[in-house]
């Protein structure tokens, strides 16, 4: 089939036909073009600054694409084999590396994979119009995306909460207790599921939070948190049928903007402190307005989408302790904990139920289970049959693939192109990242882990050279991470990628109640005072971080002695 | 120290891939295409290369010292007992807790076996596994 330009509009990922490894048909006409909704970091890169294979763009030819798809290979079974012994870290309890991808969840949605596209190009956009306003809980809200909230009343004339499901397994003969409802909602359409029993469809905005059983009881504590923000709201006048709705929409509307405040607060006081460099967090300490990127238009960078932000699935454990169960349960496993996987399993039942404490580091409470230090290695458990399999004949199982091929594909700017830019913007950073600052010792270092194994990896010498040019840009984010902060937090590079983006999202889209300045306190009263008259929000819910997130759940819906635990 | 008694991670295992392997092992065609060939393994470290290489997620366990690879005959009833301390410590495991099996048996047939509710329940289960799998022959 001929396309624009009389170039063939194929799959990239289709099978090779015969041809050799390295004779891939030729990509679509559109390949190049930045995606809706994305942009680049630092402005758009020359063609002479992208990601190239060979001194080849992969989105423009067809045998650079063969060949990268050949490297990737190689460096994704090297990062899929992590050692069991591979150090856990003590700075990070194993609850953020879920907070970080729902966080991501807040920045994009893409409409197609970058590695599903024809390479990038007109179908893939950016749905996610505005970034870290919790539109990933919220979606339109109950008006156009009404199926996470619950009904007001028995005419549903407004709905203001979100609907909770009931732990599992559903037994009808045993009365419910209020704290039973913790799972996200979930629903079963007739004849709809296959053939099986269960709730194969999860009631969120966003389904990707359902996609394991952790990600959907971090959404949880988000639905809990606005349920409370609306219990605690004086009901106000409900003399007339018109008077709740509009008394519905406004604790709705508050406690919407309250826990996106909140949020907001806690992805800058909690989170990015916790994964940026000593030196970058220190340069976005004063203002959190951004530093480098002064004119950025809409959109999220690709390079943090496809490059820096794929750190966090290096976080990912091998197992995880959920509840009072002495044996942990395996990441794999967990990972078919939703609707979509197993219908049959939902809601969540009693063994995946998180208890807080297992998560994050609650004052008084157990040692939670710590995320894996980042690095260039990922779980063996994401090679799971039926998780991640091969996009195409040839292709490696896993999430590693995923990610850097992606990348590739991605045009975003080459590793080399980012330090050099950065360097001139930020010289004082050369002396916290000695492979930012030295082109060869960069080289160098990547050589030597990419030469690691060559009878598993399959990477002849070339392509170890080539890679090392050339490294795709969430490998080097990891890599650097390990290599130059001992896999605590990001490296250098990362670090400014990942402030920059977030710092500057924030700061260009604020809240109203943000304009004011002020703190999270002085924030939430003033949106109250907005909309609320005399009323404050009391107990203050001054929350700090993940912990304290948990800790004011525990004491609105009293769950501090529950069962099964919930800290 | 080594851990006698440690158990082999399964559940991280990619089965297609370890069955893919062991199946170019018994034949001697290679059942991944990928221009790569896959002797029987001589060494441990070989073994593991090989794991790895494929991406079964299998890692052998360090009490693992030594390789005894048996190839059988049509005509040799081979009968392959499993170490007595690892049957006695799945059964003290089955006395808390169910039976497990390898997730894709769920994916295949999307929907997870109804849980064993008894002990007894449990121990009837585990002897029939082990049964099936010492008399099984590879089909």
């Amino acid at each position: 089939m001929q396309a624009h330009g009389g170039a063939v509009r194929v799959c990239p990922f289709s099978g090779q036909g015969g041809a050799g490894p390295e004779q891939a048909q030729q990509p679509p006409a559109n390949a190049a073009a930045t995606p809706a909704g994305f942009r680049h970091f630092l402005g758009a890169p020359t063609p002479a600054q992208r990601f190239q294979v060979d001194g080849e763009d992969p989105r423009l030819s067809a045998t650079a694409l063969a060949t990268l798809r050949r490297r990737l290979r190689g460096v994704a079974i090297l990062m899929g084999n992590r050692d069991e012994e591979w150090p856990d870290n003590p700075d990070l309890p194993a609850g953020y590396t879920y907070t970080l991808q729902f966080l991501a969840h807040d920045l994009v949605q893409s409409s197609l994979p970058v590695w599903a596209s024809h390479g990038g190009g007109a179908e893939v956009e950016n749905l996610r119009p505005r970034a870290l306003r919790l539109d990933t809980l919220y979606g339109s809200g109950p008006t156009g995306c009404p199926f996470p909230f619950a009904p007001d009343d028995p005419q549903d004339l407004s709905r203001s909460r979100f609907r909770m499901s009931r732990i599992g397994p559903f037994d009808p003969t045993t009365p419910a207790k209020d704290s039973d409802y913790r799972d996200i909602g979930r629903a079963s359409t007739i004849g709809t599921s296959g053939g099986t029993d269960g709730f194969p469809e999860p009631l969120v905005a966003d389904q990707r939070n359902d996609s394991h059983s952790l990600i959907s009881q971090v959404t949880s504590l988000f639905q809990l948190l606005h349920n409370a923000l609306v219990a605690l709201q004086p009901e106000g006048n409900t003399a007339t049928i018109g008077h709740r709705i509009r008394g519905h929409n406004l604790r709705f509307a508050v406690a919407r903007d309250a826990t996106t405040l909140i949020w907001r607060h806690l992805v800058r006081q909690d989170i990015l402190p916790r994964i940026l460099h000593p030196a970058v967090r220190e340069l976005y300490a004063a203002g959190a307005a951004p530093l480098l990127e002064t004119e950025a238009g809409p959109g999220i960078p690709l390079e943090f989408t496809h490059g820096a932000f794929r750190f966090g699935h290096a976080m990912a454990r091998d197992s995880y302790h959920f509840g009072d169960a002495d044996e942990p349960l395996p990441l794999g496993t967990t990972l078919r904990q939703s609707s979509g996987r197993s219908p049959d399993l939902m809601p969540i039942r009693r063994i995946w139920v998180a208890q807080w404490s297992r998560f994050f580091r609650l004052e008084g409470q157990q040692e939670p289970n710590l995320s894996k230090r980042i690095g260039p290695q990922m779980s063996g458990n994401f090679v799971t049959d039926g998780l991640f399999d091969p996009l195409a004949e040839g292709d490696p199982w896993g999430l590693a693939y995923r990610d850097l091929i992606s990348a590739g594909l991605a045009g975003m700017h080459s590793v080399d192109s980012l330090c050099a830019r950065v360097l001139h913007l930020q010289p004082g950073l050369a002396q916290h990242s000695p492979m930012l600052a030295d082109r060869a010792a960069r080289q160098q270092a990547l050589i030597g882990w990419l030469g690691q194994r060559p009878r598993v990896s399959r990477l002849g010498a070339a392509d170890i050279a080539a890679l090392a040019v050339e490294p795709p840009l969430p490998f080097y984010v990891m890599f650097e991470a390990e290599r130059e902060a001992e896999g605590r937090h990001l490296g250098v590079l990362g670090s400014l990628i990942v402030a920059e983006t977030l710092h500057g999202a924030m700061a260009r889209d604020p809240l109203p109640a943000e304009s004011g300045g002020g703190d999270l306190a002085a924030q939430l009263d003033r949106l109250c005072a907005e909309w609320l008259g005399a009323f404050r929000f009391r107990p203050l819910p001054d929350i700090r971080d993940m912990a304290g997130l948990v800790g004011f759940l525990a004491r609105h819906y009293r769950l501090e002695q529950v069962d099964p635990p919930f800290i | 120290m080594i851990n006698m008694l440690e158990p082999i991670n399964i559940a991280a295992i990619n089965y297609e891939n370890w069955g893919r392997l062991v199946k170019t092992w018994s034949t001697g065609r290679s059942y991944f295409d990928d221009g790569t060939v896959y002797p029987i393994p001589q060494t441990l470290e070989e073994m593991q290369e090989q794991l790895d290489a494929v991406q079964s997620g299998l890692r052998l366990p360090k009490r693992m010292q030594h390789l005894h690879v048996v190839k059988m005959a049509p005509d040799t009833m081979t009968l392959r007992l499993p170490p007595a301390e690892l049957v006695e410590a799945s059964e003290r495991r089955l006395e808390k807790e169910d039976y497990t099996f390898p997730p894709f048996y769920d994916e295949a047939y999307q929907h997870q076996p109804a849980p064993l509710q008894t002990h007894e329940d449990r121990m009837k289960f585990h002897a029939r596994r082990i049964g099936d799998y010492t008399i099984a022959n590879c089909v």
